[in-house]
């Protein structure tokens, strides 16, 4: 059905999937975690990654056997017409409300942080510009800026983590366990819906050249993304201690205040802010991009182009919704986050419809 | 059509540029930086904030504008009083032609009055304004911080920020102040309650007084800030630290203890010690003296009382010897090292009981306790810092000297 | 009354004046309708005679086999009246660059022959000494030539004439008037017989042009010397004399209705992807305009997107790149009278590669292409990250800097933006004025001149110091792109994240810059992705970014699809006794995947 829109490869869909999953460390995501956990919500971060691997497996499976096709057509193969659409729906919205609430997230970090007197229609309209022309061109070619852009976005992360590393005390790290154990798994099964993007894999599974290569994409996209999480939320707590780091609402950039090497490398944030746009764009023209081609498909459209403008205004509108900063991080916490945990079992419902009613290609599976 | 649709574009972009002046631009003559931010208890308000200001053409020297003479200072210094920071700033914007930033503070000053009343967190700003950052160093001053900005003079440096700053970088190599003191160690220690905060303690030296050695120390660093026996220099004395209990101040630790609290956190570099002759008590032994091995904490929760026992490992490099004792002979080197651990373990028993004194855990010892609970609720139940005056410290120290210097057998007339 | 008259004069010029004053258009009056007629007539009833006649020849030529119909032109059998259609073709007598030469070929009896070439093109002595002589003087010693023909007369053949009587190395046969005139313009000499339909063309093309020189904007230390010209033949044979393999194909094509400019398409057949030689090919013979006569104009026909900032095909004037091209998959095309050529499909990092990378060593080829890619980086970003810093981001700079730009721009009257694109504005302008001083040294005047011009705006306080560093820095990192079409496309880049930057800061340049990246992602040159091989990420053979080892520069880039990968054996320094040894590479079989996909 969309045929105008290319093909990726392995590579290219594990960067995808990084890229939109660690856009999310930027705001309160740690801070959710550390809330959660305490000081052991490292070990939370790795429960999440593992539940969110488990949840990669059925949708490989969903995808090799029904190859070439997208979100939409599986579920309503699978589950016919009107349960197909729901699933389809379900996912389509979670993908518009997480870049609803990302836009909306993103613009009020930005008029936080860096540019207080710009008023917030500006940030979000140059933002939604960004987005509908990165889906107006492709996804190819969203996918080659993701990998060009690549180091830029890994730098942002790394580089702040690194230059911190004065300061890291590890007796803050302590009590091990935290609140427990089973505080902190359930924190990190509950958080684990932060991993639901990985489900975008299912939208645009088409797009690649193999379908074996889509689990793997996404292990590694979604592997990789645990462990910067982890790694970024114990930096945090070694250096911020765990009440004080649950506490900020974008603990990255009070981190990169701290940066602080010498008379030289001072102050720098503002740097770090701009590579943080990088990824950022990147996360909100994939999520942009999937609920336009996922909503084309229900909608049985022949062309996903058209839908855009209409879509682009539609977020701009959704998005001044939340009275205040924090009305947006409670929604994020409490509606999107548990949503995302739902999004992460779909795959898993349809293969179950798929093997009960005995549909799709089993011979394609390789 | 589409060259109409290129012309818009065109438009669109060239009217960005007029856009550019409405929002957040600013251009760098607009702002008045404020290096320097002091607060004291107000008379009329909750605070009086002195801002330390720069002045761009007298400070930056050189340049078309030409440097000022002896008497143009290169900051200005004005005062308000209000009920909060953010409001002392609201208030010096009306009567400043430029808008005052926080962009490039530096440092902040604390009466010790309002250090030991209020406390830190009615500055709330500090961690929630997005100017400030929390790598502002936390200075409590002796007297009114207003009357410590109005009398500095760093006379070595034109620019009395980076004269602080630099002065915060001689930890390495006497250690008789705090490793590091930003406002990011002030809030997190409180906050996470492992520890207590000591911050830097400035005062200014008083002209034609000179005040004996505080306590019974002999040495050169037994001496609060402002009590050095000097003359001459920049007027401005950073030298040992202030103690909070949670956020607000209980005492002051002088130079000697300091370096103690840093050993006891094993962060202390090196330092210069000199300590009475074990052969002729008039007379003196310097020895550099660096960290050797990593400090040792171990932690007995079994009685009642917590028991620590800390292991201080030094070595040393001799410096001077005014007697004409060789000590570079190995019994008496060992009689140096024994007197040596005899008086870095008294002065670091009086530090620990000054502590205790004040009930306030600013070595650090709850870094090594906590480590020791396995959830958060056990480290919490415990309370550790109501335990702490009654809990039985010990610390040893090993010492050894590795080197000696140029010289062997001090130089001494011959046929004695 | 001579002052008088000059006075009437000065007050009214038009008053004493014999006509009217010059004019293409015809200010209200009715255009003369006479003059257009007769010509248009004269050319319709020209066309239609050779119609008449090609009728009558096809008729003809019914029914005697397939090689009768293909010579069946509209030739008429009458040497007078093609001559006739020939003069009327080429306007003459009003052009006077046709040259009409009688003869009479010593035959027995003799036959009545007519010469036509185009004075200008053709390389007289050739005519003179190999269809003139020969023809005319020593005719008469090959007795072969003259035959009994029907009805008595006697007649030859052409086939004949051709092999035994015409010594010029290339002679054709031409059957109708379209195609003689294509052969005179090139520079052949036709020639006539008395009753016969069929026209013989010689080859003795002689244009002028230029003896090959020095390349002027891809200049090269240590390298060839040698560069393109206006005569494509010549082009041909200093790319040809560098890949000396039968497998190198030159194919001609014409563009251009007026023009019938001469175009090579360029390739090596296997390697070359089958797929992108029928692309090209497809694209120029869309090609229906009237006149192409250049590199440049070419190239917007067939590119992708030309409207895009980047070019899509790189125009280069050194043989040796070409010939690098060539041997990597991708197509040449030489366009006759533009001393370039046109290579496609290219990647973005064509664009700022040079010749010089590969003649250096590796470290050092390495090496300068970081600093070009430092230098691309540099004139994008720097004013807009001066911008942003200055006006939006103070906190960066550390204390006492800015405390110093503080204190100098206290006497400057101007924002730092508008400070910034004057400066701008003046170096493009010093920058294009120096390109037009006719000499080569014009740039560097250009740049010394703008420096002092930046020197005496600091003392009049109209800038402050740094600007000029930061214009001057910006400057000159643009110069260090090679190729001179995407100095343009950098340049405006930069006003657009300066635009950004301007606006939001640095949240504003870092959206143009992903606006930007996302256009480069998108864009197709013949096919192949921009900005591979970076993204989508093939294995890179070491040599797109950066530069590795020659010896390990084994496969061919996969951008242009080459049908044959591999270029190198995996050891090519078998005597080094430092090389892996050959049995140790049969068990890990070299470097990537060897398919294609």
């Amino acid at each position: 059905m969309i045929r105008e829109e290319g093909h990726i490869g392995l590579l290219e869909g594990a960067v995808l999937v990084y890229a939109i999953l660690s856009a999310k460390l930027f705001i309160s995501s740690p801070g959710f975690l550390i809330e959660a956990g305490g000081p052991a919500a490292w070990q939370a971060a790795l429960v999440m990654t593992a539940v969110g691997l488990l949840a990669l497996l059925p949708l490989g499976a969903l995808v090799r056997r029904f190859p070439g096709q997208g979100l939409f057509r599986i579920s309503e193969e699978v589950g016919g017409p009107f349960l197909g659409g729901l699933f389809t729906l379900y996912v389509t919205l979670w993908f518009f409300a997480n870049a609803v609430n990302g836009v909306r997230n993103f613009t009020e970090t930005y008029i936080g942080t860096v540019l207080p007197n710009t008023p917030p229609s500006v940030l979000t309209a140059t933002a939604v510009a960004c987005m509908v022309y990165a889906s107006y061109r492709g996804l190819e070619s969203i996918c080659r800026a993701t990998q060009v852009l690549l180091p830029v976005i890994l730098a942002g992360i790394l580089l702040v983590l690194v230059f911190s590393m004065p300061r890291l005390q590890i007796s803050r790290l302590y009590p091990f366990w935290g609140h427990g154990i089973m505080a902190t798994a359930a924190g990190g099964a509950y958080y684990a819906g932060m991993v639901g993007e990985a489900v975008i894999l299912l939208a645009l599974g088409y797009s690649f050249r193999e379908v074996k290569q889509v689990r793997r994409a996404g292990m590694i996209g979604v592997a990789l993304f645990g462990l910067l999480t982890a790694l970024t939320v114990a930096v945090l707590v070694m250096i911020f201690g765990a009440p004080d780091a649950a506490q900020q609402p974008f603990p990255l950039f009070n981190l990169s205040q701290l940066v602080y090497l010498g008379r030289f490398l001072q102050r720098t944030e503002a740097l770090m802010v701009m590579f943080w746009f990088f990824n950022v764009a990147v996360r909100l023209s994939l999520l942009f991009h999937a609920s336009v081609v996922s909503l084309t498909g229900l909608l049985k459209l022949p062309m996903y182009r058209p839908v855009i403008f209409p879509m682009a205004v539609l977020v701009i509108a959704t998005s001044l919704l939340p009275e205040d900063s924090l009305v947006v991080l409670r929604i994020m916490r409490d509606w999107l986050i548990p949503a995302g945990l739902g999004v992460l079992f779909v795959p898993a419902a349809l293969l179950a419809l798929a093997l009960v009613r005995g549909k799709g290609g089993q011979s394609h599976a390789t | 059509m589409r060259l109409r649709g290129l012309l818009a574009c065109l438009l669109a972009l060239l009217a960005a540029f007029p856009l550019a002046g409405c929002w957040d631009r600013s251009e760098l003559e607009e702002e008045a930086f404020v290096l320097a931010i002091g607060v004291d208890k107000g008379k009329e308000s909750l605070y009086t904030v002195t801002f330390a200001i720069a002045h761009p053409g007298k400070m930056a020297g050189g340049g078309k504008g030409g440097g000022g003479g002896g008497e143009d200072k290169p900051l200005m210094l004005t005062s308000v009083e209000a009920p909060t920071v953010a409001g002392a700033i609201s208030m010096a914007d009306t009567y400043l032609s430029r808008q005052v930033s926080l962009r490039h503070t530096k440092a902040l000053f604390i009466g010790e009055e309002l250090a030991r009343t209020s406390g830190m967190f009615t500055m709330d700003e500090f961690v929630r304004f997005r100017q400030a950052r929390r790598t502002i160093f936390y200075i409590v001053t002796k007297g009114k911080a207003v009357d410590f900005l109005k009398g500095m003079e760093p006379q070595l440096e034109k620019d009395p920020q980076r004269f602080i700053e630099q002065m915060t970088y001689n930890v390495r190599y006497t250690g008789m102040i705090p490793s590091a003191s930003q406002i990011q160690h002030f809030v997190t220690q409180v906050n996470t309650g492992y520890t207590s905060p000591i911050t830097y303690y400035a005062a200014l030296k008083e002209e034609g007084e000179e005040k004996s050695a505080k306590g019974t120390s002999l040495s050169e660093s037994g001496y609060e800030a402002g009590e050095i026996p000097r003359s001459g220099g920049p007027n401005i004395e950073l030298l040992g630290g202030a103690a909070f209990r949670g956020e607000k101040m209980v005492g002051v630790l002088n130079g000697e203890d300091m370096r103690m609290v840093l050993m006891l956190q094993d962060k202390f570099r090196r330092g210069l010690f000199s300590i009475q002759d074990p052969k002729r008590s008039d007379l003196f032994v310097s020895m550099e003296v660096h960290q050797g091995r990593p400090l040792r904490v171990d932690v007995d929760l079994s009685g009642p009382q917590p028991r620590i026992h800390a292991t201080v490992t030094l070595e040393g490099e001799l410096l001077s010897v005014q007697s004409d004792t060789d000590y570079t002979e190995p019994e008496l080197q060992a009689q140096l090292e024994h007197a040596t651990v005899g008086a870095i373990e008294a002065r670091m028993i009086t530090l620990i009981r000054k502590t205790q004194e004040w009930n306030t855990d600013v070595i650090g010892f709850g870094q090594a306790m906590v480590q020791k609970f396995p959830t958060v609720a056990a480290w919490e139940d415990y309370r550790w810092p109501e335990r702490y005056q009654n809990a039985e410290i010990k610390a040893d120290v090993r010492f050894t000297l590795r080197r000696f210097g140029k010289q062997l057998s001090p130089p001494r007339p011959r046929g004695q | 009354m001579k002052p008088w008259q000059w006075l009437t004069k000065l007050l009214d010029p038009a008053a004493g004046a014999a006509g009217k004053q010059f004019s293409l258009g015809d200010r209200g009056d009715q255009p003369a309708a006479e003059d257009v007629g007769p010509t248009l007539l004269a050319d319709a009833q020209a066309r239609a005679e050779g119609i008449l006649t090609h009728i009558d020849n096809l008729l003809e030529a019914g029914g005697k086999g397939k090689q009768a119909l293909d010579e069946a032109g509209d030739l008429a059998a009458n040497l007078d009246e093609n001559v006739e259609r020939l003069k009327k073709l080429f306007r003459m007598p009003e052009n006077k660059d046709l040259i009409i030469r009688d003869l009479q070929i010593a035959t027995q009896p003799p036959t009545r022959a007519v010469v036509c070439f185009m004075e200008g093109l053709t390389d007289k002595i050739v005519i003179n000494d190999h269809i003139l002589k020969p023809l005319m003087l020593l005719a008469h010693l090959d007795h072969h030539v003259d035959k009994e023909g029907e009805n008595g007369r006697t007649a030859f053949s052409i086939d004949t004439l051709i092999r035994r009587l015409l010594p010029g190395h290339q002679t054709a046969e031409k059957f109708d008037m379209a195609a003689i005139a294509e052969s005179l313009l090139a520079g052949d000499t036709v020639l006539f017989f008395e009753n016969e339909k069929t026209a013989v063309s010689v080859e003795t093309k002689s244009p002028p042009g230029r003896s090959v020189g020095e390349p002027t904007t891809e200049k090269v230390v240590q390298g060839a010397k040698d560069a393109f010209v206006e005569a494509w033949r010549v082009n041909v044979a200093l790319v040809r004399r560098r890949l000396k393999d039968p497998r190198v194909v030159t194919d001609i094509l014409k563009v251009g209705r007026v023009s019938n400019n001469y175009v090579g398409l360029m390739y090596i057949d296997g390697v070359a992807s089958p797929k992108l030689v029928a692309e090209v090919r497809r694209r120029i013979e869309a090609i229906d305009v009237d006149v192409v006569n250049g590199s440049g104009t070419l190239e917007q026909y067939i590119e992708d997107a030309p409207g895009s900032w980047l070019p899509g095909m790189m125009t280069t004037e050194r043989p040796d790149r070409t010939a690098a091209y060539l041997s990597e998959g991708n197509v040449a095309l030489l366009v006759d009278n533009a001393p370039y050529a046109l290579i496609a499909p290219v990647t973005f990092w064509t664009m700022i590669q040079t010749a010089e990378d590969y003649y250096l060593r590796w470290p050092f080829g390495a090496f300068i292409r970081y600093m070009r890619l430092f230098a691309l980086l540099v004139t994008v970003l720097v004013p807009a990250l001066y911008i942003a810093v200055v006006n939006y981001h103070h906190e960066m700079i550390p204390t006492e800097l800015m405390l110093f730009i503080a204190s100098t721009r206290e006497h400057v009257p101007l924002p730092a933006l508008v400070e910034l694109i004057m400066m701008d504005l003046s170096f493009e302008l010093i920058r294009e004025a120096g390109t037009r001083i006719p000499s080569v040294i014009g740039s560097t005047v250009g740049l010394v001149a703008s420096l002092v011009l930046g020197q005496a705006a600091v003392e009049a306080k109209l800038i402050s110091p740094l600007m000029v560093l930061i214009v001057a820095v910006t400057g000159l990192a643009s110069f260090a792109i090679p190729n001179y079409v995407t100095g343009f496309g950098v340049r405006a880049w930069r006003f657009l994240i300066l635009a950004g930057a301007a606006v939001l800061g640095f949240y504003g340049l870092a959206a143009a810059l992903f606006i930007l990246v996302i256009y480069l992602a998108g864009l197709r040159s013949f096919g192949a992705p921009f900005l591979a091989p970076l993204a989508p990420m093939h294995s890179m053979s070491a040599d797109a970014l950066a530069r590795g080892p020659l010896y390990q520069m084994e496969m061919r880039p996969r951008y242009a699809r080459p049908l044959d990968q591999r270029r190198q054996t995996e050891i090519v320094r078998k005597w080094d006794p430092l090389a892996p040894s050959s049995d140790d590479q049969a068990k890990g079989d070299g470097q990537d995947e060897g398919g294609r996909s």
